[in-house]
């Protein structure tokens, strides 16, 4: 449309054709994405505003309550104390290894399915036959609500009613973990391999034909061509998948409740919040899980290089 | 118009709402008295008892809650804690009490209000002493629990019955037998603790002069403790798996045909659990009072049950304590033990005949219950239990105990101002 724009009389339609096409396109695109910000804007404002009302009011208050001592078991002694709570946290040996406990079942758990996920993925994404019915196969475990699994995995390894392993895995420490990150493992590898199917439907057929003409094995297709060109889904996946992992609650709860150094940072913020009581400390424990998030996703999306943008295609 | 609907709407909302609180006389003009507490076997008999006693001056309704302690703890404390006027009367784990009360969730009961329970000469000691807080009475005690050495008498031939736990070891390893005590990281564990520490002559926590509760836990005798928590956490007498087995694992372990244990503490549920699975094998089963931890010193068992509380919100009173006063009384006090397999809190029927006939140990218990130690009454008692937890288990790992002592009086310093993570 731009190229039309320049008559052909005046210079060569070649370098005319180059210069206007490349500044007048520039400018249409300016304004068009302009408007289309404008109107994204709009579309999303009334989504922004409800999910400020559900979840930044609570965070607030969160933070609010954090800097008090708020315990509903001993009321005429609430008052305000600063950053005690946070102090109180974070010299405690608990909570460390809380963090360190938290960490290792979400750097384990999440390698595992990325590992597990993408040959899922590859399996769902070169069914040939029985497609619907795999992805319906592997998808089941993730429609679980996750302290069924939790419990049915303990019914699995306990020793009157379980079928797997011997004596009691939940009643050592290396048992305790492993159920945990199997449990954990089964659960959301359908999500993660959901997420990186849609990756690799993205990868270009024509990029895999090139690479098999020039004589590369599938391996080398694989590590070459295909994992490269879905760094975007990987990313999400790993993304979504850790912020998730790293706020494990229901299993823990259900199967060991926090023995053998389980115990997670949700653990922890329940502990105080429901089971205590205490207000206050259990806010800042939540505030501070809060920031841990929030770091895992700054240090995911900085670390990668990656635009989230490529996973729309768009980059 | 638009105001009208939104007012109509309005009052939709709140009509329903209205119906659950309050609640006080919506049958036909006599009061009902909500009271919350577990699933208990007995708790229908013996509510169908009071009410037809009542002649219709009130009706009690039971609320259900969950048959996990934490779990009807955590739906009470947070109702409580919205001033829920619907809460009349609450079955209190004897361990709440102090909670409770320091919380001001429920309001003491005046001298002479109390008809069965209400003197130090009606009740045993070990269930008086839990319903007490700050010199006043917050609980009717109704029923009482303690745990005991069970042990096979066709396995144990003519040894003596071992009355200390030196002598419980010594037994064990001759008999080749492991000691069926729970490990889970529970509640148990801290029962357990808090029993071997009041037998060695220390408490966990105690009340100072002015009322402020402090960490007591005197280094010599709570080494003693420790040193025991640490054997049974070793070969040959722990048995595998003991950091999840908590009382019905026991239970069904010490139960089982070809049993590995002939030996195990435990509440004594386990006994008309074992008449109605296997009458044969519970003609073998002996009970003994729980073990001393030196010899000259009381046993100090430990001490469970349920203490009644008023809801300070409740909109009657005085119907709620009519409901107390019924509840404490012998005859339903009888019905509790011979269908729950729980001895009474009263000094009278610590030999009931009645009672006996189910329940054969319970001589022993009635002493047992006179000496028992309650586990701290302190408003942070929670938070005192997950610091004990948290340090305590699994018992396999306490090496030095000289160590997990200064970890333990550290943790439990701060968790008793409820100023620790736990």
């Amino acid at each position: 449309m731009a190229t039309t724009q320049t008559p052909p009389a005046t210079g060569s339609v070649k370098a005319g054709g180059k210069h206007s096409g490349g500044s007048g396109g520039g400018r249409f695109q300016t304004d068009r994405a302009k408007a289309e910000r404008k109107l994204g804007l709009k579309l999303a404002a009334p989504a922004a505003i409800v999910m400020l009302a559900v979840t930044a009011y609570p965070i607030g208050y969160a933070l609010y309550l954090s800097l008090f001592r708020y315990d509903l078991r001993t009321p005429d002694q609430n008052a305000f104390v600063g950053f005690d709570n946070y102090a109180l946290i974070l010299t405690s040996s608990v909570w460390w290894q809380a963090v360190l406990s938290t960490t290792v079942i979400t750097v384990v758990s999440v390698a595992l399915e990325l590992v597990l996920g993408l040959a899922l993925a590859l399996v769902m994404h070169r069914a040939l036959s029985l497609r619907r019915s795999v992805r319906v196969a592997i998808l089941v475990p993730y429609g679980i609500i996750t302290v069924i699994s939790a419990y049915a995995f303990a019914f699995a390894v306990a020793p009157d009613t379980g079928f797997i392993g011997d004596g009691d895995p939940l009643g050592s420490r290396l048992g305790g973990w492993a159920v945990i990150i199997l449990t954990e493992v089964w659960k959301t590898t359908p999500f993660m391999s959901l997420l990186l199917l849609a990756g690799l439907a993205s990868v270009d057929e024509s990029l895999q034909e090139a690479a098999k003409v020039d004589g590369a094995t599938a391996t080398q297709r694989l590590f070459r061509v295909t994992l490269p060109n879905m760094k975007g889904a990987i990313l999400v996946a790993l993304l979504f998948r850790a912020l998730d992992a790293f706020r494990i609650f229901d299993t823990v709860y259900v199967q060991t409740a926090g023995a053998f150094e389980t115990q997670t940072i949700s653990g922890l913020g329940y502990n105080a919040l429901i089971t205590r009581v205490n207000l206050g400390l259990g806010s800042a424990i939540s505030i501070l899980l809060f920031l841990f998030i929030i770091l895992i996703a700054f240090i995911f999306v900085k670390g990668f290089k990656t635009n989230l943008g490529t996973v729309k295609g768009e980059g | 118009m638009r105001r009208r609907t939104g007012l109509l709407a309005a009052a939709l909302m709140v009509a329903p709402l209205a119906a659950c609180g309050g609640g006080s006389d919506d049958a036909g003009g006599t009061p009902v008295v909500n009271w919350y507490i577990g699933n208990e076997g007995w708790l229908d008999p013996v509510i169908e008892a009071c009410n037809a006693e009542a002649g219709g001056a009130y009706e009690i309704r039971a609320e259900s809650l969950p048959t996990n302690p934490d779990g009807q703890r955590e739906q009470l404390v947070r109702r409580l804690a919205a001033e829920d006027d619907s809460i009349d009367l609450i079955g209190m784990d004897v361990v709440w009490t102090g909670e409770f009360a320091q919380a001001g969730w429920i309001s003491p009961f005046e001298p002479g209000e109390l008809t069965n329970v209400g003197t130090e000469e009606q009740v045993l000691a070990g269930p008086w002493a839990s319903a007490q807080y700050d010199g006043q009475q917050y609980g009717a005690p109704l029923n009482s629990n303690t745990r005991l050495l069970w042990y096979r008498e066709s396995r144990l031939g003519d040894r003596p019955v071992p009355a200390t736990w030196d002598e419980l070891f010594a037994t064990a390893e001759d008999l080749g037998s492991t000691i069926q005590e729970t490990g889970a990281r529970a509640e148990s564990l801290v029962v357990l603790f808090n029993a071997l520490v009041e037998s060695a002559g220390t408490s966990i926590v105690t009340v100072d002069d002015d009322g402020e509760a402090q960490v007591a836990l005197e280094e010599g005798p709570t080494l003693k403790a420790l040193e025991i928590m640490k054997r049974l956490g070793e070969a040959p007498v722990a048995p595998a798996g003991q950091g999840n087995l908590g009382e019905d694992d026991n239970r069904l372990a010490f139960q089982a045909e070809d049993a590995a244990s002939s030996l195990m503490i435990n509440w004594p549920f386990v006994y008309p659990s074992v008449v109605e699975a296997d009458p044969e094998l519970a003609k073998d089963y002996r009970a003994a009072p729980f073990p001393a931890v030196e010899p000259g010193l009381p046993a100090r068992a430990a001490l469970g049950g349920y203490n009644l509380g008023i809801g300070r919100y409740t909109q009657d009173r005085e119907a709620a304590v009519a409901a107390v006063n019924c509840l404490t009384a012998p005859e339903q006090q009888r019905t509790i033990a011979t269908t729950g397999g729980q001895p009474s809190v009263l000094r009278e029927l610590g030999e009931d005949p009645a009672i006996l006939e189910s329940l054969p140990f319970l001589p022993i218990m009635t002493a047992q219950l006179e000496e028992a130690a309650p586990r701290p009454v302190t408003p942070n008692y929670n938070d005192v239990s997950l610091a004990v937890r948290t340090v305590l288990h699994p018992l396999s790992d306490i090496d030095d105990p000289q160590q997990t002592y200064d970890e333990l009086k550290d943790l439990l310093e701060r968790a008793l101002d409820s100023q620790a993570v736990l």
